[in-house]
């Protein structure tokens, strides 16, 4: 997965922490690690870049939130119950 | 008004000389007798009755604690006030169980001796705060964020929370985003099946988490 991947590659963090939480009608999926944050230039990166692409095709939204303590990357997903 | 009479227990004379000296200043206190050691205390105690011991915990023959029991047992109405060297939880907590009215600190000031002595003499007790047992504290905790599958990080906003901080605040606490502590806040509210702020509020307040 993109997300984690980065973290492993990029974030030089010690702890990290992936949840899917169901919400009544979204699912919101929080990436979150203690690492180094993400600097402007791999903000564009390909794979955030393609994260985004896949959160809109599913009309979702994807929130950056980094800084040197760490990167919060929250993306919710609407979703019509059947 | 009656002086309070006091009696000191302590094995170091030093000790014993400037406390009385201290005292003498108080023209509400009396020293009426000072003893070495828990067994010269309690013969003392033959012949006299104090309103207020103050008792080393540390003395050889018989030691503090356990002059203590023996006086709550036989002199009850008899105020004990333990002056001690040692801050350890283990010491206040067995001086609470043997029914001592307070504990102080021997580097307290003389401000808080006299503080100590009237708050004792009102019939209240006086110890020193015992931070809460980490252990005890950690464990509970964590079978709090089990039991609700709580991150850390939401932990960490539950217990900013309960300190009545806002959104905002516990996002600059935290280096976040409001927006990614309020996202926070909704997937708690969700994991403990609660509907409203308020409900949170309560809900961590009933929980004293």
């Amino acid at each position: 997965m993109e997300l984690t991947n980065n973290i492993i590659k990029h974030s030089n963090a010690t702890e990290a922490a992936i949840q899917l939480v169901y919400h009544e009608n979204q699912l919101t999926l929080v990436v979150e690690d203690n690492g180094k944050g993400i600097n402007g230039n791999s903000n564009s990166g390909i794979g955030l870049k393609n994260v985004r692409l896949r959160v809109n095709f599913l009309n979702g939204s994807t929130d950056i939130d980094s800084g040197k303590n760490g990167t919060t990357i929250m993306i919710q997903i609407p979703f019509k119950e059947a | 008004m009656n002086k309070i009479k006091i009696i000191i227990a302590d094995d170091h004379t030093l000790f014993i000389n400037g406390l009385k000296l201290l005292l003498k200043e108080e023209p509400w206190i009396e020293v009426i007798d000072v003893a070495n050691d828990g067994k010269e205390l309690l013969d003392i105690l033959t012949r006299t009755i104090p309103d207020l011991i103050l008792l080393d915990i540390n003395m050889p023959v018989l030691n503090g604690l356990d002059t203590a029991r023996y006086i709550k047992q036989t002199h009850s109405a008899i105020k004990l006030i333990i002056l001690s060297t040692y801050n350890e939880d283990h010491l206040v907590d067995k001086a609470k169980q043997v029914g001592v009215n307070g504990y102080l600190l021997k580097n307290s000031s003389k401000e808080d001796l006299l503080q100590t002595i009237s708050l004792v003499m009102d019939n209240q007790s006086s110890f020193p705060y015992l931070e809460p047992k980490k252990e005890n504290t950690f464990d509970k905790e964590d079978n709090f964020l089990k039991q609700f599958n709580l991150t850390k990080r939401e932990a960490e906003i539950i217990s900013l929370l309960k300190n009545n901080m806002t959104n905002q605040q516990i996002a600059d606490h935290l280096f976040l985003s409001v927006y990614t502590v309020e996202t926070h806040r909704k997937n708690i509210m969700q994991k403990l099946g609660l509907k409203t702020p308020v409900a949170l509020m309560k809900f961590i307040i009933e929980k004293n988490l």
